[in-house]
């Protein structure tokens, strides 16, 4: 199955909305968005379509968007999102209470939105497939679809498997340390990103920073000395200072910041 | 309460010192009543300077014995009318009378030992007399019933050693039982204004009162109840002011998030259309960009009008300081932000390792206004320094970028020194403000070397006592 299949129920009174929503939806690569614009409307339609996402307002002529929630939690699992003008601090916190997905509150990105919709299909059909990122899903609007292993984790020459905890570079393979490891996979998994030394911390040592910088700054070095041709002035595994370390991307044509 | 003990220490000094006084006072009195009664005695007697005795003496030399028996001379008549004198008599040896003046008849002319006992100690037939001895006779002479009256007094030795114990266990017991009672009355008013202290006390905690009307302090209670009862009145239409204000503006920008987001929504995909004219394509961007910037301003006065009138609930948790801002840097840097800004953070050794309660989506929210400020305002690109360090239990995070920093108009509005700030967007400034005065703490907009205004947070510090 593909995650742009996915059949999606919008929920809003405000018909405009709603039909601005789906087409956005549709744009993006979703095919199968239907919309409702009442509780009744909207609990005939989940049941007839099978839906396998709500997007649900709050406010709605005929009840509200919470007592619907429930409804729906009654029949089945299926993941679902709040979107609301409501956006007190209470009512994200009871939407959330009740097990909603995410809450989105208007007015809203349509990137935001997306992304959102896009990581609860995810989390929910897909969920084997998160080390590999976006690449396992096919959008039909890029095309372009790189296929490869959640355990493998390319690095110019270097080839990291997680699963056996080593790197091969040009036929030598080297093990990991549990920590390295460790350290490597929380890295990898938000590669592009600042990971901030906390973070890091977290991951490996569950505590905080404080009391680890001479820790986690020698495991560094030793990870640098496994995956970078030169430790020294490392290549992948870049310093953001005072902040953390980021994994770069593999992509040629970044141009890497300074940070 | 501490003022309520003054006020009864002062309240039983007072009382000692007033009994003390008025002891003293009459001391006083008695002693110029004694003196006045002394000359009154005198005046009455007619020779303010001679005495009873040195009158007798008088009288007894002017009377002297002829052939034909005793006689006074006309100085000693005067000196017996002078001193009121109503009768004399001279009684010789054996106790007959031998002179006689103005005598009554129903008076005896002869008199026994016993009698001359009797009378030289109380009266003679109701009249007060004084004797004198004259030879071997007695001069007895006789005053006015109604202007005398005779006591005699007779102490023991025994007794009179003993008066100036008498004196000093009459002082002492006195003293006890007026510093007793004083402290039994200034205990009464004491417990009687004890409730009224609380009552006091619980008004400036801003806490109801509602006190015993009963009492010495009847009155003083039923107005600190009225007081209580106006005050809460008042904090009631004032909350409810409030609370209609707050709700007013969650109300109005919840009606205007929808129409909104159509706008956001539509402009966005205006701007992603590929067939539209650059002009177009131009005109719809920028209305996706005034929709985001009202968006926030939405969000900004939603915020700032609850964080106004107390009506964002705290959600207190325990963070470390440096894990906020680090979180907080990363994620500009995450989200994208442009090669032209970099954003220096710097934290102390001892800033590292503490730990604060707070509300993280709020202090977040300080952050990203203070560091988006800089962003915004230099759209050439800037250094953003981020200072965190630690100063005598206070934490202190310090914010500056290489830009022209804070207008001095702004620092002046956001520190009540100017009051033009309607026609300036500050709001996320003053979020700042709240947001870090939410949390005990204060807001100062130092200048750097160049002059610059930047931010710096003071909050009030807990250090972890974390051993590692």
């Amino acid at each position: 199955m593909n995650l742009y299949d996915s059949r999606i129920l919008l929920i809003d009174d405000n018909i405009e909305l709603a039909d601005m929503v789906r087409d956005m939806l549709r744009r993006n690569g979703y095919v199968n968005v239907s919309c409702s614009h009442t509780c009744e409307q909207g609990m005939r339609m989940f049941r007839e379509e099978q839906s396998q996402l709500v997007i649900l307002d709050i406010m709605l002529p005929d009840g509200d968007g919470f007592t619907l929630f429930r409804k729906i939690r009654d029949i089945s699992d299926v993941p679902i999102l709040f979107l609301s003008a409501k956006d007190e601090d209470n009512d994200r916190l009871f939407g959330l209470g009740l097990g909603a997905d995410d809450y989105i509150t208007k007015p809203f990105l349509s990137q935001e939105l997306l992304l959102r919709v896009n990581a609860v299909l995810k989390r929910t059909y897909f969920s084997s497939a998160r080390m590999s990122g976006d690449s396992l899903f096919s959008a039909p609007s890029s095309g372009s679809s790189s296929s490869g292993d959640p355990d493998v984790l390319i690095l110019g020459e270097h080839r990291i498997s997680f699963a056996e905890a080593s790197v091969t570079f040009r036929g030598k393979t080297t093990a990991f340390t549990a920590k390295e490891l460790q350290l490597l996979k929380k890295l990898a998994q938000n590669r592009g990103s600042i990971v901030t030394f906390d973070a890091l911390c977290m991951a490996v040592w569950g505590d905080s920073y404080y009391g680890y910088e001479n820790t986690l700054m020698v495991h560094i070095r030793h990870l640098r000395e496994k995956i970078e041709d030169d430790p020294s002035s490392p290549k992948w595994l870049l310093t953001a200072r005072g902040l953390g370390y980021r994994l770069k991307k593999e992509e040629k044509t970044e141009n890497e910041k300074p940070v | 309460m501490k003022s309520l003990f003054k006020i009864i220490r002062r309240y039983i000094s007072s009382t000692i010192l007033l009994v003390a006084f008025v002891v003293l006072l009459n001391i006083l009195a008695l002693t110029y009543v004694a003196v006045q009664y002394e000359e009154g005695l005198n005046q009455t007697e007619g020779l303010a300077s001679t005495s009873a005795s040195q009158q007798l003496e008088d009288v007894a030399a002017q009377l002297e014995q002829t052939p034909e028996g005793y006689r006074i001379s006309q100085k000693g008549l005067e000196i017996l009318n002078d001193n009121r004198y109503i009768w004399g008599m001279l009684l010789d040896g054996s106790g007959s009378v031998v002179w006689e003046w103005q005598l009554p008849e129903d008076f005896a002319r002869s008199y026994s030992l016993a009698d001359v006992a009797s009378f030289s100690r109380w009266y003679l037939k109701d009249y007060p007399v004084r004797v004198w001895e004259y030879g071997d006779g007695l001069l007895v002479l006789g005053q006015d019933p109604n202007l005398y009256f005779r006591i005699i007094l007779v102490f023991s030795n025994v007794y009179l050693n003993a008066v100036s114990q008498y004196i000093a266990i009459f002082f002492i017991l006195n003293s006890i039982l007026i510093f007793g009672l004083a402290l039994w009355f200034g205990y009464r008013f004491y417990r009687s204004l004890r409730p009224l202290a609380r009552g006091v006390e619980a008004l400036a905690d801003n806490r109801p009162v509602l006190l015993s009307e009963k009492g010495i302090t009847e009155e003083l209670a039923r107005k600190l109840n009225r007081t209580s009862r106006i005050l809460e009145q008042q904090s009631e239409k004032l909350r409810q002011r409030d609370d209609a204000r707050t709700e007013w503006i969650s109300g109005v920008s919840h009606d205007i998030r929808t129409p909104l987001a159509l706008i956001t929504g539509y402009s966005e995909a205006l701007a992603a259309e590929e067939t539209l004219s650059p002009e177009n394509h131009q005109r719809a961007e920028s209305i996706r960009r005034q929709s985001l910037i009202i968006r926030q301003l939405i969000s900004d006065l939603n915020l700032t009008s609850k964080l106004e009138y107390n009506a964002q609930p705290l959600h207190m948790t325990e963070y470390r300081p440096a894990v906020l801002l680090r979180e907080i840097a990363a994620d500009y840097y995450n989200e994208g932000l442009a090669d032209c800004y970099d954003i220096d953070v710097n934290i102390s050794g001892e800033a590292e390792q503490i730990c604060l309660t707070g509300d993280t989506g709020l202090l977040k929210r300080a952050l990203r206004n203070v560091i988006g400020n800089s962003i915004r305002h230099n759209p050439e690109g800037c250094r953003i320094s981020a200072v965190l360090l630690s100063d005598s239990g206070h934490v202190i995070w310090r914010f500056s970028d290489s830009g022209p920093g804070i207008p001095r108009a702004v620092v002046d509005i956001l520190q009540n020194r100017s009051d033009s700030g309607r026609r300036m967007h500050i709001m996320g400034l003053r979020i700042v403000m709240q947001i870090i005065s939410a949390h005990g703490g204060r807001v100062l907009f130092p200048r750097n070397g160049d002059g610059a205004y930047g931010v710096e947070f003071i909050l009030p510090g807990k250090e972890e006592t974390d051993g590692r």
